[in-house]
Order: structure tokens, then C-alpha cells, then sequence
């Protein structure tokens, strides 16, 4: 997913580790749906809220809806110039694993002031890498 | 008089740029038609893996059949010699055949990121534009009422 300024672009890769543990955590018993689809809806929320925060700073922000891709894709991420990447191993409610890569392609610096929030804790673990 | 005369003007400028900017709307038309070009350019590049991954089966086909062909060559001994030379020039067609598979599919996964990151961003700068033209849209219509 994107999620775009005038001045820059916000690029979100997510990555599932598709197994049991995955299906169990993304798709209710109930639901008909394919993990693409509740998956996608998932990140869909996810980069909305990422959104709603940076309109706080950016006036003007717009985002893309999701897209799927291989997995091989992510290894050119370094192909769209950017000037920062990270990548977080999440591991939610000990079993379900995703791994998240914010790309941030600009021009020039992007200067911000945000304030501290203090994290709410749950059952899942955040590693950087 | 020249106050009034004023306002008119300025009253009949401000009609004329909430005309506009209503026209601007009709963006979400465009950006909506780069959405479908972007699905079916994703769809095409979709099949190109397909055809990139029975090239690969075929190649390491090749491969298994060239080395076949050449132990086969070589239990016949000196009679077959000239079938050795060609099982491996054939072995040496699909080694090569196999490496552009790869690098094929390789280019794919790169071109579907970048065509994704483009359409992506033409996307989100597009609801980021209709949002601002929304957004003058309103300033205008405070300042026409």
C-alpha cells in the first residue's frame, strides 16, 4: 500500500507467513473469505490508522488501496530510491507471524515534530530488523 | 456604487471558480480509469509468470533429458560419439535456457513492483487531490453564500 504526500510516498509491504496459525488469527470460523481478502481489509485498517496519524502533521495525504503481490517483489524495494527502509518481524498472539517494511521515498528530508505516545500493550511482540 | 459593483465582481469570480473546481471533481473519473488499467496490466503480468515458470519446468527438463541422453550416448560407446557432442551442446542450451527463465521471472517480480508502486502512487495522490479539491471546493462555496 501507499500512502502519498506533495512531498512524499510511504510505501507498506506486508508479509505473511501463510500456515495454520495465520488462517486461524486473519479468518473467523465462520467467514467464506480467502486470507488475500481478509488480509488485504486488515491492511487496508491498518495504513488508515497510519494515515489518520500523519494528517496530523501532512495536510494534505492521500493512500492507495492494497495490492497483492509475490513475495519475491519486496527484494526490489531498493529499485524505487528511497531514502529510508525498515522491516518489523511481528509475531501477534505468539503465533501468527507478519513482517512489515515501511519504504519512504522523498526528495528532500521530511521534518515533522511528533509527540511520544505511549504504546498500548497486548499479546504480541515487535522486533526491528 | 463602486462597492457594490465590486462585490458583483467578486461574487460572479467566485461562480466561476466553484465551476471549475466542480469540474475538477471529475478527476475521480480518471484516477478510477488508472485503477483498471493498473488491474489489468497486473492481471497480464500475472500470466507472464506463469509462462516464466513453465519455462523454468521446461528448461530443468531439458537438463535432466541432456544428461540422460549422454549417459544413454555413453553405454553405447564409440558409435555414439557424435550423439555426445550433441546431448551436450543441448545440455549447454538448457543451462542457458534456465538462467533467462530466471532472470525473466526475476525481471517480472521488479516490474510488478515498480508498475505497483506507480499506479499506487497515482492512486493515493489522487484521493489526496480530490480531497483538496474538496476541501477549495467548500472555501468557495462559504465565500459564494
Amino acid at each position: 500500500m501507499t500512502i502519498s504526500s506533495f512531498t512524499f510516498r510511504l510505501i507498506i509491504v506486508f508479509q505473511l507467513a501463510d500456515g495454520q496459525p495465520t488462517r486461524d488469527y486473519y479468518i473467523p470460523g465462520t467467514s467464506a473469505k480467502t486470507l488475500d481478502e481478509t488480509f488485504s481489509e486488515f491492511a487496508n485498517m491498518c495504513c488508515g490508522a497510519m494515515g489518520r496519524e500523519l494528517l496530523s502533521q501532512f495536510r494534505h495525504i492521500g493512500m492507495s488501496i492494497p495490492y497483492l503481490l509475490e513475495w519475491q517483489c519486496a527484494k526490489y524495494l531498493q529499485d524505487l530510491s528511497p531514502r529510508m527502509i525498515s522491516s518489523y518481524d511481528i509475531t501477534i498472539q505468539s503465533s501468527a507471524r507478519l513482517k512489515a517494511t515501511l519504504c519512504m521515498c522523498c526528495e528532500r528530508q521530511v521534518e515533522f515534530a511528533a509527540s511520544a505516545v505511549e504504546a498500548v500493550q497486548s499479546d504480541g511482540a515487535l522486533e526491528l530488523f | 456604487m463602486s462597492g457594490a459593483n465590486d462585490d458583483a465582481d467578486l461574487n460572479a469570480k467566485a461562480r466561476r471558480l466553484a465551476g471549475e473546481v466542480a469540474e475538477l471533481k471529475s478527476l475521480a473519473e480518471a484516477f478510477e480509469r488508472w485503477h483498471q488499467d493498473m488491474i489489468g496490466l497486473t492481471g497480464c503480468n500475472r500470466s507472464l509468470h506463469g509462462t516464466g515458470e513453465e519455462l523454468v519446468a521446461v528448461a530443468r527438463s531439458l537438463i535432466m533429458v541432456s544428461l540422460n541422453a549422454a549417459i544413454e550416448a555413453a553405454h553405447a560407446g564409440e558409435s555414439a560419439r557424435g550423439f555426445v557432442v550433441v546431448a551436450s551442446e543441448v545440455r549447454n542450451l538448457a543451462v542457458q535456457a534456465q538462467r533467462l527463465a530466471a532472470e525473466l521471472r526475476d525481471g517480472l517480480h521488479k516490474s510488478n513492483l515498480l508498475a505497483a508502486a506507480t499506479f499506487q502512487d497515482i492512486q493515493a495522490g489522487g484521493k489526496m487531490m480530490m480531497a483538496a479539491v474538496s476541501g477549495l471546493g467548500a472555501s468557495v462555496d462559504r465565500l459564494t453564500s
